[in-house]
């Protein structure tokens, strides 16, 4: 069987370019311009997966993005991707596809039992099934998910590209069909920036599956003039299987390109996909309609279609999805589909619609070929397992609620179903857009636009090929306008219309009636969803939009309820006895269709692009010694330097050591350096350190603390006086931005008046700590600079050439070490940094990480803002109330220390830790309990902030904020863990070298 | 000053001197580092002409625009912020004249040489592959030659300027990050060639005569 | 994501600015604010339905404050004024306040 319900000719395909292509393992050919779809429709191949639920067999039902039920798992190993919609792949040669959701294939699934007992498993069973025990869920799920499950993800890393694109202009155009080409033509004409696109591969829209006539051609044609009138436009972009998938605030657009997707993979070059995100001074919506299924027995059989998606099928693909068909309609537009199919090649067994009186020009065509038509009926019920074989038809009441009479049968192998058409309106929905109710077409349409953007065509409910090309040429003119551009006559282009073009005359009928209970009347293919779940939601009260649709799934999973969703709401409004505004509908959201998440990603992953890599001059030689690095903001930093053979704790102590008993070097550069200028500088830094630098000389530094207004500490760091009206002030690393903009923000919102001007030097000065009783004389073999205590005190900086690299020389230290801190142009710190451990090496010399800093500040008790402080703690918290004048005037923080919640007298306060087994190092975070045996909760007071080992004073060190911990030295607290209860005697948080004597040594 | 052989570019560990390809017309990216400019960052109540006198360059007066003159670049960075841009080894002089030609003012001049180097990114799809992490509108209708702005790639803060309509840009990124912002560039520009191009050469700088102030000799 | 219209800069997307909240609040002299003003000037703030001025800072671009007004509901931006300028008046029901 090789392309048996392939036309010999007609449509647009490719019939000299035949394509292979694997679906479940058997092989076909199709056509290129084929889509999957349409090459599985030639092929006679009908079930094409099993549903969600009941595992019922399910066939192609649509043409387009709106196909629910033949999800497919496309391509193998690391390329597979679940849910593509078989009427949206492009067909390609060599093609590999899976159904999916049935095991171990679509024609025997053994799921397909949940389709007999259907009757225990009614919307909402698994939330009233499964909820309790609560426990117990996670071994539920386990089976649910599996049975469920809805395609695979791919088990392997994404071998693809993927590029994003920033892309601004004046008019953006969202669809390619009459009303968008129209639109995109007359912007562009003016000059403006005009991007079209469109999802299809060919544009044209439904030009494509029509015989209309525009400007004296195939439509069709027409639609490739017009592309290529675009191409020639300078500023107008056209992007083909593009779908602008979500519409969001200030006309900001995000499209997907598929770049390669249509093409077999050893042809592919460049990204695989790529994504837009657009901001559009203008934007139409020329999204079009989908066609809405009715809901009656049995309706998703496979064989049971869209009336418009078999014209398509027929007029574009030249392909029958049947031979034989009958249609179920309640409107006009079916007729047209009918008398394209009976072209076409499908014998239309009869036309059943529901009205009684169906009468038109495309009612009397039909009439006239001499199809039977069989008004005020409709179909009640669908028999054929795996395929439609016959469908009985019965007829309406006169209240439209029942059937009556005797039933007819009529043999077919397709049928068509239109009950009406929905307004795509997902993205000018997304916008904010109001939707009003539109009685005569039964649907949702375009109200009040929220954004700048203009509605045509279809999607304005504006059904005729005249009216949107007539609408597309306006809004297309006027958006150019309005973005600035001037438009000289703008010309509507001539179409011939065909009779009833546009007309629906239609008569609502949400809910058919087949005379028998038990006969599922589908809504929701996708998700299994039936007028009866509507039914029961609504008899368990769960009838408001929002409940309805989680209780039923209604318009879930990939499909977003496509097709389901104006007939879920219809059938509710029923049930409640109101009108169907009155209900309203959910809300459309982001995306319109799936989106791939390494399109959104890019190529930002992996550990190289996810994130910004910053790195000191020095890093190469870090990563070449043996550094094992931390991540401290963006930045990377040594944590330590491992020999071979040690362990991390080991190259820790080891480092700890030789800052204390000789010399060690620590990459500093990542600390925050502001350089701060102008006549009110000193008033400045006064205002937002808490203690006073007005008597700080040019040559000296000091330490600050600086709080936000509520007195909490902020940020700390050294200041050095640079010049008369200069300092340089230095803040933590992670607070380096944030400290910055502080200043900025003071500045500019409050101290208008203060001139005083901060620039970063964070990387302009690479920095390297120098600390140890051997740190003078290794810095003095490598400077003139008198370095002795008298001529170069403690807190005090001069300049100085190091190495033969002129610099700055601080006389500063963190470890609590006599030690220095030299800063030197970025560019020559790795030069000067070798000089260092080249001079050193007979003092063995010792770089160290960060872990070693933190383990010699803490032995000291100095404190690191934003570990031992958490934005609730003051420095009267910290014991650091001497950093706090009380002479000096206003500064930041000063009036929120004299809250009284600041001032009560049991607030946590920063305490020193020793564990009664000084080998025990306690996790930092834990807390402490004044009763940690007591019934959980377990009462708290307090928790440790920083936590090591100190080889220097040979067992564990901690720091602890603690209720009222100033008054509780010398107590014991516990602190539980997980499997234990440690306890720790309090203590003063200064571990070594109490009296600072090494420190000014 | 420091012999030159102790200094270290940021993108040295990238050895770009060693890929520099004779021929890039075929690559749609081409990239290359401008190590170690000279950068005075300018802040305050500042007079235009005294900057001119002291370095000759005046300061654009328009947001987001270059001016050049003398062989610097004045990059308008906010309304009373700006860059200059000169050549490798004319900072100290640039910002010595500064100093002096703007003593008095209300101002801030910091030498901020090595906080930044620049990527100069040029070839066909310059601009296409900036768009790939850059938010900026960089149509020629609205950024053109001349023009700056401060945004970000990405997620790393940068200035870009335009120096020609070819187009070509610099691109002044923070050194810590600009490792991993070479590497994002080689990345997303892979699918359209990329080649390293030889560092642009720079005239130098030289201090324009200073006028004698009454009294002087 | 919003688009700005930078005082200096003119439209840039959202994500290179910060958003400083509540505009126009009075630091109280510390020499005479009670506790309760002083509470009230650190942690109060608004939270309106519709019409909000708030403040921006440029933060990749060129480092300015300034303010604007803003709809918390449509988003719509109704005014951009200085960080020194008072809020201009707007009809609150434009921007959706209740």
């Amino acid at each position: 069987m090789s392309q048996a319900f392939r036309n010999g000719d007609g449509g647009r395909i490719d019939r000299g370019k035949r394509l292979n292509f694997t679906f479940d393992g058997q092989n076909y050919d199709g056509f290129a311009g084929d889509t999957l779809a349409s090459a599985l429709l030639a092929n006679g191949v009908r079930l094409v997966g099993r549903s969600f639920k009941y595992h019922r067999p399910r066939g192609i039902v649509g043409s387009g993005p709106e196909e629910p039920n033949a999800l497919i798992q496309l391509g193998v190993g690391a390329h597979t991707e679940p849910n593509t919609r078989a009427t949206q792949i492009a067909l390609f040669d060599g093609l590999i596809g899976e159904s999916q959701n049935a095991w171990p294939g679509v024609g025997f699934d053994v799921g397909a039992i949940n389709n007999l007992v259907s009757k225990v498993i009614p919307s909402g069973f698994y939330y009233k099934t499964f909820m309790w025990p609560a426990a117990a869920w996670m071994f539920y799920e386990k089976f649910i998910r599996s049975a469920a499950g809805l395609g695979k993800a791919p088990s392997e890393p994404d071998p693809e590209t993927y590029e994003k694109r920033t892309v601004w202009c004046d008019v953006l155009v969202v669809g390619g069909g009459p009303a968008g080409l129209a639109a995109a033509r007359a912007a562009g004409a003016s000059g403006a920036r005009v991007i079209l696109a469109d999802e299809g591969s060919e544009f044209g829209g439904s030009l494509l599956s029509s015989r209309d006539r525009i400007e004296g051609r195939e439509g069709a044609d027409w639609a490739g003039d017009v592309i290529d009138d675009l191409a020639g436009m300078a500023e107008v972009r056209v992007l083909p299987r593009t779908t602008v998938a979500s519409y969001h605030d200030h006309n900001y657009l995000v499209a997907v390109e598929r770049v390669n997707d249509h093409l077999p993979l050893g042809e592919r070059h460049g990204p695989r996909q790529r994504l837009w995100k657009i901001r559009a001074k203008q934007v139409v919506l020329a999204t079009g309609a989908i066609e809405r299924p009715l809901v009656f027995a049995e309706n998703d059989r496979p064989g049971v279609m869209l009336a418009g998606a078999v014209r398509t099928y027929v007029n574009r693909y030249g392909a029958r999805p049947g031979n034989r068909a009958v249609v179920f309609t309640n409107n006009d537009s079916a007729y047209r589909a009918a008398l394209d199919a009976a072209d076409g090649g499908i014998s239309i067994a009869a036309i059943v619609d529901c009205r009684a009186n169906p009468e038109g020009a495309l009612v009397r065509l039909v009439r006239e070929r001499g199809i039977e038509i069989v008004s005020g009926s409709v179909i009640s019920g669908v028999r054929g397992a795996k395929q439609v074989s016959e469908v009985e038809v019965a007829a309406l009441n006169d209240a439209g609620d029942d059937v009556v009479g005797a039933r007819r049968s009529f043999d077919c192998d397709l049928v068509m179903m239109s009950g009406g058409w929905n307004p795509t309106v997902h993205l000018y929905s997304q916008s904010g857009g109001k939707l009003a109710w539109n009685q005569e077409l039964a649907t949702f349409v375009p109200a009040t636009a929220a954004q700048k953007s203009r509605e045509v065509g279809a999607v304005n409910g504006s059904f005729s090929l005249a009216d949107a090309l007539a609408e597309g040429t306006r809004a297309g003119a006027a958006a150019a306008r309005d973005a600035g551009f001037e438009v000289e006559g703008e010309q509507v282009p001539a179409c011939e219309a065909a009779p009833g073009d546009g007309v629906l005359s239609l008569l609502a009928l949400w809910d058919v009636p087949c005379g028998r209970k038990g006969a599922k009347r589908f809504l929701d293919f996708q998700n299994d969803v039936t007028a009866a779940d509507v039914a029961l939601a609504h008899r368990e009260n769960y009838s408001s939009v929002e409940h309805f649709k989680r209780y039923t799934t209604t318009g879930m999973g990939t499909d977003q309820g496509k097709t389901s969703n104006v007939n879920g709401l219809a059938i509710m409004a029923g049930l409640r006895g109101v009108d169907v505004p009155e209900v309203g509908h959910t809300t459309f959201r982001p995306f319109y269709t799936a989106v791939t998440v390494g399109a959104l990603a890019g190529i930002n992953s992996g550990p190289e692009l996810l994130d910004p890599v910053r790195k000191t001059p020095m890093h190469n030689w870090h990563e070449t010694h043996g550094a094992h690095f931390e991540d401290v903001g963006q930045w990377k930093r040594p944590y330590c330097y491992l020999r071979p053979g040690e362990t991390v704790k080991q190259a820790v102590d080891r480092e700890v050591l030789a800052a204390r008993t000789s010399v060690a070097i620590l990459d500093a550069s990542t600390l925050g350096k502001i350089d701060i200028q102008g006549p009110d500088a000193l008033e400045l830094i006064n205002r937002v350190y808490t203690n006073n630098f007005a008597t700080l000389k040019v040559g000296q530094c000091r330490y600050g603390l600086m709080l936000k207004d509520d007195g909490m500490v902020f940020d700390d760091g050294v200041t050095a006086r640079i010049g008369e009206n200069r300092y340089l002030m230095s803040t933590t690393t992670g607070g380096a931005p944030n400290v910055l903009n502080w200043l900025e923000e003071w500045l500019q919102c409050e101290w208008r008046d203060l001139e005083a001007y901060c620039t970063s030097v964070t990387t302009h000065w690479a920095a390297i700590a120098i600390a140890g009783p051997n740190s003078r004389r290794l810095l003095a073999e490598l400077t003139a600079t008198d370095l002795s205590n008298e001529a170069f005190p403690f807190m005090s900086w001069q300049d100085g050439e190091i190495a033969g690299i002129p610099g700055r020389i601080f006389r500063i230290s963190f470890s609590g070490e006599t030690g220095f801190e030299v800063q030197v142009p970025a560019s020559y710190a790795l030069a000067l940094w070798r000089a260092l451990m080249t001079a050193g090496e007979k003092y063995s010399i010792t770089p160290y990480g960060t872990e070693a800093m933190h383990v010699l500040r803490a032995e000291k008790g100095f404190i690191i803002a934003g570990q031992d402080t958490d934005g609730t703690t003051t420095p009267y918290d910290l014991g650091m109330g001497w950093i706090v004048s009380r002479k000096k005037g206003d500064f930041l923080g000063k009036r929120g220390l004299e809250r009284p919640d600041t001032l009560r007298e049991d607030r946590k306060q920063l305490v020193g830790l020793l564990t009664e087994n000084p080998n025990e190092v306690i996790p930092e975070g834990a807390h402490i309990s004044p009763a940690p045996d007591s019934a959980k909760p377990v009462p708290m007071e307090g928790w440790v902030t920083s936590s090591y080992y100190s080889p220097n004073c040979g067992r564990s060190i901690a720091m602890a904020l603690l209720r009222r911990g100033n008054e509780r030295i010398g107590e014991t607290v516990a602190l539980p863990l997980e499997d234990k209860v440690v306890r720790a005697k309090i203590t003063k948080p200064v571990f070594f070298d109490e009296e600072g004597e090494r420190l000014r040594g | 000053m420091a012999e030159s052989y102790l200094r270290q570019s940021p993108l040295a560990q990238r050895a770009l001197d060693t890929r520099v390809a004779d021929d890039t017309s075929a690559a749609g990216l081409v990239l290359s580092e401008r190590r170690y400019l000279a950068k005075i960052n300018l802040r305050g109540k500042i007079d235009s002409a005294a900057v001119k006198a002291a370095v000759g360059v005046e300061l654009p007066a328009e947001p987001n625009t270059v001016t050049e003159g003398n062989n610097i670049a004045a990059l308008w960075l906010g309304p009373a912020e700006w860059l200059l841009v000169g050549p490798s080894d004319a900072e100290k002089g640039m910002n010595d004249a500064l100093v002096e030609g703007l003593e008095g003012m209300s101002a801030g001049i910091v030498d901020v040489t090595e906080g930044r180097t620049v990527i100069r990114v040029a070839g066909p799809m310059a601009r296409d592959v900036l768009s790939m992490g850059c938010p900026l509108d960089l149509h020629p209708r609205v950024f053109g030659a001349g023009r700056c702005a401060q945004s970000f790639i990405v997620r790393s803060t940068v200035i870009v300027h335009q120096v020609d309509d070819a187009p070509v840009y610099d691109i002044y990124v923070e050194r810590s990050q600009s490792d991993y912002l070479f590497h994002w560039f080689e990345t997303s520009g892979a699918p359209y060639g990329v080649a390293v191009a030889a560092e642009p050469e720079t005239s130098s700088w030289r201090r324009p005569p200073r006028r004698k102030k009454d009294g002087e000799a | 994501m919003l688009l700005i219209e930078c005082p200096h800069c003119g439209p840039r997307e959202q994500t290179e600015f910060t958003c400083g909240g509540e505009g126009h609040i009075v630091r109280p002299d510390p020499a005479t604010a009670t506790d309760a003003e002083w509470g009230h000037y650190l942690f109060m703030r608004k939270n309106p339905k519709g019409l909000h001025f708030e403040r921006w800072f440029h933060a990749h671009g060129c480092r300015q404050w300034f303010h604007a007004a803003r709809s918390t509901v449509t988003h719509e931006i109704f005014a951009i004024y200085g960080i020194d300028e008072p809020p201009p008046a707007i009809d609150p029901s434009k921007a959706g306040s209740q």
